[in-house]
């Protein structure tokens, strides 16, 4: 019977080997998972904030054919414009300080459009105009869904920050480089949609 | 002293009445009732009583036309007051509340009053988007139901617009519903779950079925003959000696022979009785079979109630105020 001993401590091995990958497995790939509905959640509030910088051009036209004395605040729209294009985040790095960096630019074009609608309210005429009342309702759709995928994608990385951050995960985290996310931050200026009722 | 404190509480109940009063017709995402839970046929959420009965029943048969050919599921909500909330953000929290539209196809819409406010709010799912886009929303909305929204017969203004919605929807080329419905019911999730899940029971599966081989070859290994002290004595065959019924065990006689003497051995064992569920390990019980509780999905019964499929919604659509 020298027999069992072996069998028994051969069982306990494997079964301490198959409890031990299991959970390195199923932690792992829920980082994993949750890394990527993060991702995808960026994604769609990137959609948003470039569907947004998709409108601005036609409203820019729209408007100057009307509103002629106005050079100086279409142009403040169209250079936040540029600068906002060009300020892009790699969703695999969502640190606090490129976040931070794109939700200034992007406020910086917020608020050249809110100083854009106050001035558009001097012209009654272009109020009128069918074409720029549904422009200026696509845009206003398009704010609303930027505060909803903002408060969504912070929804997400609350979950994954939690995740990766409670014990003991975060010793996984910490041996597989995953890392916190930052979120969206209540800031003046991109907080505020255009009004455009006064 | 007292006499100035009771003063006080009199003054601050009065000052609190009027204000108790309105707040319990301010409606939340919680208190708006879901009428398509009691009744699957019906769309229009009208607590208020804002718009009347008849244009309620016709607006019923215009949204169900639509849900029928295209899939795509419409709610009409009429309040008075929303308290101090912003239109659209409430209808994108009572959209997501609901979850109007098919799972995975979230195509669904939310068609707001609120009177107090002035301000009627189409909330779109995701799905929508593209058939619906805001600028038509608006457009609609201007046409159709301002004016006589402005005027004031808010159920006339509702109807019509409803109307100009569902001829929209119809005349678009929004893909016919049910002849293709393919659905990522959540594959994302489900797959995880469901391959993590196919992994441990291949592993409990392969570990089961070496326990059974280990069990079986410990009892039918070699054994010491005793008849001449070699090690040779092995299993040749089983016979039944009676059959374990329900009531009682059975009897298995097994023959063993010695390879080296030829001496045989018969042994008697006992098996244990019959059990009602099957004997076979993987055996389905009663627990297998789906019961009576079909998941939802908005076809519940006939007649009864129903839900919304559990669509989603990123905050498009349009807000007209008059």
């Amino acid at each position: 019977m020298k027999h069992k001993g072996l069998w028994i401590t051969l069982i306990v091995i494997v079964i301490i080997f198959v409890s031990l990958f299991s959970w390195v497995k199923g932690t792992y790939n829920t980082m994993v998972t949750q890394d990527e509905s993060v991702k995808t959640a960026w994604s769609q509030v990137e959609n948003q904030y470039q569907r947004r910088m998709d409108l601005i051009p036609n409203l820019v036209n729209t408007v100057k054919g009307y509103a002629t004395h106005e050079k100086e605040t279409l142009e403040g729209v169209i250079s936040a414009r540029s600068e906002a294009t060009k300020t892009t985040i790699d969703p695999s790095n969502l640190d606090e300080a490129s976040l931070q960096r794109f939700q200034a630019a992007q406020g910086e074009l917020s608020s050249a459009l809110s100083r854009l609608m106050v001035v558009i309210e001097r012209y009654p005429e272009l109020k009128a105009n069918q074409n720029f009342s549904e422009l200026q309702a696509q845009l206003e759709g398009t704010e609303n869904r930027i505060t909803v995928e903002r408060k969504r994608f912070n929804e997400v990385a609350q979950a994954y920050n939690t995740y990766i951050r409670s014990f003991p995960n975060n010793l996984l985290a910490g041996m597989f480089g995953f890392q916190t996310k930052a979120y969206f931050t209540a800031e003046p200026g991109s907080e505020k949609a255009p009004k455009v009722e006064f | 002293m007292t006499r100035a404190s009771l003063f006080i509480c009199m003054l601050a109940l009065l000052c609190l009445w009027p204000s108790g009063s309105r707040a319990a017709a301010d409606y939340t995402i919680e208190t708006i009732p879901n009428v398509r839970l009691s009744d699957r046929y019906n769309h229009v959420s009208n607590p208020d009583a804002i718009i009347r009965p008849d244009d309620v029943a016709r607006i019923n048969r215009l949204l169900q036309t639509v849900e029928d050919s295209l899939g795509i599921e419409v709610a009409v909500v009429a309040v008075e007051s929303i308290g101090e909330n912003d239109a659209r953000m409430f209808a994108t929290d009572l959209f997501q509340h609901w979850g109007l539209g098919k799972k995975g196809e979230d195509n669904g819409l939310l068609i707001q009053l609120v009177t107090r406010q002035r301000a009627v709010v189409f909330e779109t799912g995701y799905g929508l988007e593209g058939v619906l886009p805001d600028a038509i929303c608006y457009r609609l909305q201007q046409q159709y139901m301002l004016p006589d929204f402005k005027a004031g017969d808010y159920s006339r203004g509702m109807l019509k617009g409803v109307g100009a919605v569902s001829h929209y929807l119809m005349a678009s080329d929004y893909e016919r519903a049910s002849m293709v419905t393919t659905r990522p019911d959540s594959g994302d999730d489900g797959g995880f779950v469901g391959f993590f899940g196919f992994f441990t029971s291949i592993g409990i599966f392969l570990f089961i079925v070496f326990m059974a081989l280990y069990v079986q070859w410990r009892r039918r290994r070699p054994r010491i003959c005793p008849c001449c002290g070699k090690k040779t004595l092995v299993y040749v065959k089983q016979r039944v000696v009676q059959r374990a019924t329900y009531q009682s065990g059975g009897l298995v006689e097994e023959v063993w022979q010695c390879k080296n003497c030829g001496y045989i051995e018969k042994k008697n064992r006992h098996t244990s009785r019959l059990h009602r569920s099957s004997p076979v390990i993987f055996g389905g019980g009663p627990m297998m079979g789906g019961g009576p509780m079909t998941g939802g999905g908005g076809f519940g019964g006939f007649g009864g109630g129903g839900s919304w499929g559990g669509g989603r919604s990123g905050g498009g659509g349009a807000m007209s105020r008059w």
